[in-house]
């Protein structure tokens, strides 16, 4: 039978376990799948296999860690809610952010693509533009615009197209 | 640009982020992560298929709408246009890169179009086709014609090919000495090219393309004396196998070829370790 100091420490592990899985699903990601570094392959396969399977993970992690943070949190000193708590907000955090594209916090997308006639444009006649056509329908993409948004979904001539810069 | 339907289901595609700072994205529908550059799915339940390569220009909007005239521009989104930098491209050029290539040609950040229907890959430095436009060369047997727009921004990139004979190309009244002057192959001889390009009389076939020069431009003059200083030259292509003019659409405008257009071949301007790094047997055009 364990004693009720080794319980606690059982809970403790199993707390801190969790934990390290529910913010490492976001961070690890993160922190591989970040601008002007170096992905390796086998990086770039371990960051997009976790931040996969974050959404659920990390909710998965943030329940499990709310029911050990509870049942330690009569038992424990002051100083263990601190840092209960503390594991707690990032877990948290790390839960919410995996539900959050925050890539598209720095390039927004464009919601609704709006249209104008050529000779309505006021785009100067030296600026670079990306151009399809299909059948009758001709689209100009201004390179300055997509270089912000990345990509945008389009229909042109009855064809779904991703226009990405 | 890409086609957004698989095996029958359309994808709506949002930015999910970088690889070696070229960006990655993801579908809606399946949560798949696709390649920008070559767009491949390489993880997630679509994870081998491949995107549908759409025949696309990047070009002056001088020049797209002098072709598209009815054509539609995307609207800047008002809440993010102070996002729009005109600079970024100078920007863009000096930040550092995530990977490069020692003991290759080029720099990472030299630009180039590059064109993926050709074996391996090939990479036309944008430096040397500005210097050499247009540039005809043969990649495993296929005749491609690059060319640079007269604008000097805009690009384009046919199959040199002319009823299915190969033909070589160049810019008409281009003068002595230039360099793509220089590069043309034997086959150009049969068609003394510097009399066409100096509008000598020497040939009868100069004299044949003086009068078509004459009659599709209002600014050029027959008699020397009256040639104003160095008018605009119209941007035309002359054909090597049957002498007909072309624009920089690809089609005839003049000539026996008049009303045929050159196939055209998909191209992307890249930088050079971006397209290095998704092509690593490419070959670099050298003039």
């Amino acid at each position: 039978m364990d004693s009720p100091s080794d319980q606690r420490g059982y809970v403790w592990f199993l707390f801190l376990v969790s934990a390290v899985a529910g913010i490492g699903l976001f961070f690890v990601p993160a922190f591989i799948i970040r601008p002007f570094t170096h992905q390796t392959p086998t990086g770039l396969a371990l960051a997009m296999a976790l931040r996969q399977r974050a959404p659920w993970g990390t909710l998965v992690a943030a329940v499990v860690c709310l029911a050990l943070a509870l049942v330690l949190w009569g038992i424990v000193s002051k100083g263990r809610k601190i840092v209960l708590a503390s594991v707690m907000v990032l877990v948290a955090f790390s839960a919410v952010m995996a539900r959050l594209n925050y890539f598209e916090w720095m390039f927004h997308p464009v919601d609704s693509a709006q249209f104008e006639s050529a000779s309505a444009s006021k785009l100067d006649k030296g600026e670079m533009i990306l151009a399809l056509r299909f059948g009758s329908e001709a689209r100009a993409y201004p390179i300055r615009e997509m270089a912000y948004h990345h990509v945008l979904n389009d229909v042109v001539g009855g064809v779904p197209v991703a226009v990405t810069y | 640009m890409w086609t957004r339907t698989v095996s029958g289901r359309v994808l709506h595609f949002y930015l999910a982020g970088i690889n070696n700072q070229n960006f990655l994205m993801r579908d809606k529908e399946t949560g798949t992560w696709w390649q920008q550059i070559t767009g491949k799915a390489i993880y997630g339940p679509l994870k081998g298929a491949s995107l549908e390569l759409v025949l696309s220009d990047e070009l002056t909007f001088g020049e797209w709408k002098a072709e598209m005239s009815d054509g539609k521009v995307l609207a800047e989104v008002k809440k993010y246009v102070k996002e729009y930098d005109s600079d970024w491209e100078p920007k863009v050029a000096k930040l550092p890169v995530a990977i490069s290539f020692p003991g290759t040609e080029l720099k990472s950040r030299d630009v180039v179009v590059g064109l993926e229907m050709v074996g391996p890959g090939r990479a036309y430095p944008w430096e040397t086709l500005v210097k050499q436009t247009p540039v005809v060369d043969r990649v495993q047997g296929t005749p491609l014609l690059v060319a640079v727009g007269p604008d000097g921004k805009s690009f384009r990139v046919f199959i040199s090919r002319i009823d299915g004979k190969d033909a070589e190309f160049f810019l008409k009244g281009e003068t002595e000495g230039e360099t793509v002057g220089e590069k043309k192959s034997e086959s150009a001889a049969a068609q003394p090219e510097k009399s066409v390009e100096t509008k000598s009389a020497a040939s009868p076939e100069a004299k044949v393309t003086d009068v078509k020069a004459d009659a599709s431009s209002a600014n050029k003059s027959v008699t020397p004396a009256k040639v104003p200083p160095v008018p605009p030259k119209p941007w035309i292509l002359l054909d090597t196998a049957t002498a007909s003019e072309w624009n920089f659409q690809g089609c005839a405008i003049s000539g026996p070829s008049l009303g045929k257009c050159l196939d055209r071949v998909p191209a992307l301007k890249d930088y050079w370790f971006d397209w290095r790094n998704y092509h690593p047997n490419t070959t670099i055009y050298k003039h």
